[in-house]
């Protein structure tokens, strides 16, 4: 009660799949092959040829052959509000590259709800900074991008991450588990041979792979 | 044959325990930490700031400290009292630029992690009105190469001068709303209390703090007084005048007619409890670089 504290936080997005629009059309063209195989008595060789073009077809064979794809680039929603509570709305955002600490990257300004997102170029992997101000008042937010991320969470939270991905309990049962599956296997093929054979052994059966 | 080969050969049942045993071997000297993976990441990682191998070399880092237009134009109150400075001394003591890693950050309970640091031990006492700039220089120091993004300080009472027993000391006057000249108001304000704070990286219309080679670098101590006596030109409901003093509870104490001098022991006496703890919660937060706040450490009463 003091004054207008601020502060500004990270909100998860979900991920998006990526795909490949050139996928999908010489996915089509082995469609059709198959479709017209089956239905129309084609000679051997025709049926080859169309195989043979739709796979060995390299891409920009067309003169106006066009290509669109995607992929997936991290985006972040930054929440900037007061202390009260009450959202930080059509604050100044300013995005800083770990690259050039002193050149904005990107500008803009919050929406209604103190909310903005950043979409920092995944080829600059390592600490962005996030300037929000309005009024006097001002928040610096780090977004850990790329392999610096990846020890942290989602939601922002970086302090007291561990560098490794695995605990020393994780690592312990590991390393466990291969040297009792190491051992186990060894004393199995150490064991005395039995020449004299009580019984006839049942004989060994591979389960077999389904065909379509 | 030696090492037993030959009976190796003759059972392959052997051959396949000594792959095994190989393949034990190698997979423990595996899961053991290479040495300098750790560094090795860490070298990959483009870092914003400085890097440990530029620290041999040193720059000029000015420390300044800024009452902002509030101090050295006046403003008025957000109880519609018009408020001008002539004199507002601040001490300062223990003022040290840091670089940090990870970026310290005030708002949150980390610790801060330096990994170089300049600063003046002070005391240093200055005048936030009266100063040929906008800001008052509270000094220069050598400082290794990097991003100083932290700065700490102490304010404390002063040793000499007209301050000297006060870390605060504000002289000016108010003129109430609606009054004229007749009816302004002389004070001085005198506060002792010893305050830490630590702040994060400065924020403003620049980013500063940057110690390269043939460039200067500056911090900056900011003191929002407007978080004390409120701002008029914002409404009431407004967050900051919602925790702002203001200036008329100061006013009622006034002994004579036009006269108000009051140190911290006079409002703790003549306040009331909460008004008196609401000064306290002010000046712990009084300490700000730029528009980013501070931890404030430790405050007497």
């Amino acid at each position: 009660m003091w004054g207008r504290g601020t502060a500004a936080r990270l909100l998860p997005i979900p991920k998006h799949t990526p795909n490949r629009f050139t996928f999908g059309c010489r996915f089509s063209i082995l469609s059709m092959y198959t479709f017209l195989s089956r239905s129309w008595k084609l000679s051997r060789r025709l049926r080859l040829g169309l195989l043979a073009s739709s796979l060995l077809l390299p891409e920009g064979t067309w003169a106006h052959g066009m290509e669109a794809s995607f992929r997936a680039i991290p985006t972040f929603q930054i929440e900037a509000r007061y202390d009260s509570g009450e959202p930080m709305g059509g604050a100044q955002v300013t995005v800083f590259a770990p690259t050039d600490p002193t050149t904005p990257w990107q500008e803009g300004q919050t929406d209604k709800a103190g909310q903005f997102l950043l979409q920092p170029d995944p080829e600059l992997p390592g600490l962005w900074q996030v300037r929000i101000r309005q009024a006097g008042h001002g928040v610096l937010l780090n977004v850990p991008v790329g392999s610096e991320a990846e020890s942290t969470s989602a939601a922002g939270v970086a302090a007291g991450s561990r560098n490794s991905s695995l605990g020393l309990l994780q690592r312990g049962f590991m390393a466990a588990c291969v040297i009792w599956g190491c051992l186990g296997t060894a004393l199995f093929f150490s064991r005395p041979h039995l020449h004299a054979k009580t019984s006839q052994p049942e004989e060994l059966t591979t389960p077999a792979l389904e065909q379509d | 044959m030696g090492f037993g080969l030959d009976r190796t050969c003759r059972d392959p049942r052997r051959g396949i325990v000594l792959v095994l045993v190989f393949l034990l071997g190698s997979l423990l000297g595996g899961c053991r930490p290479t040495p300098d993976a750790t560094p090795n990441r860490r070298a990959e990682k483009p870092q914003a700031t400085s890097a440990p191998a530029a620290q041999t070399e040193v720059g000029t880092l000015e420390i300044w400290a800024n009452g902002e237009e509030f101090i050295r134009e006046g403003f008025v109150s957000k109880d519609g009292w018009t408020l001008s400075f002539d004199e507002v001394y601040v001490t300062l003591a223990d003022i040290t630029a840091y670089q940090t890693d990870p970026p310290f950050d005030p708002e949150s309970d980390q610790a801060l992690q330096a990994q170089a640091q300049a600063g003046l031990p002070g005391p240093i006492t200055v005048n936030l009105v009266t100063t040929p700039e906008e800001r008052a220089l509270l000094g220069s120091v050598e400082a290794p190469f990097g991003h100083y993004n932290a700065l700490s300080w102490r304010m404390v009472p002063a040793v000499t001068g007209p301050a000297a027993g006060y870390s605060l000391w504000l002289k000016g006057t108010a003129q109430p709303q609606g009054g004229s000249e007749g009816d302004d108001l002389t004070f001085v304000l005198r506060f002792d209390q010893e305050l830490a704070f630590t702040c994060g990286e400065y924020i403003g219309e620049e980013r500063k703090g940057f110690v390269r080679s043939g460039q200067g670098a500056d911090l900056e101590a900011t003191f929002h007084f407007d978080h004390l006596f409120g701002d008029g030109e914002l409404p009431p409901e407004d967050g900051l005048n919602q925790g702002a003093l203001g200036f008329a509870p100061l006013a009622a104490l006034a002994t004579d007619a036009g006269s108000l001098e009051v140190d911290w022991a006079d409002l703790r006496e003549q306040l009331s409890s909460a008004e008196a703890e609401q000064v306290l919660e002010i000046l712990r937060h009084l300490g700000h670089v730029g528009e980013g706040h501070c931890r404030e450490i430790a405050a007497d009463s």
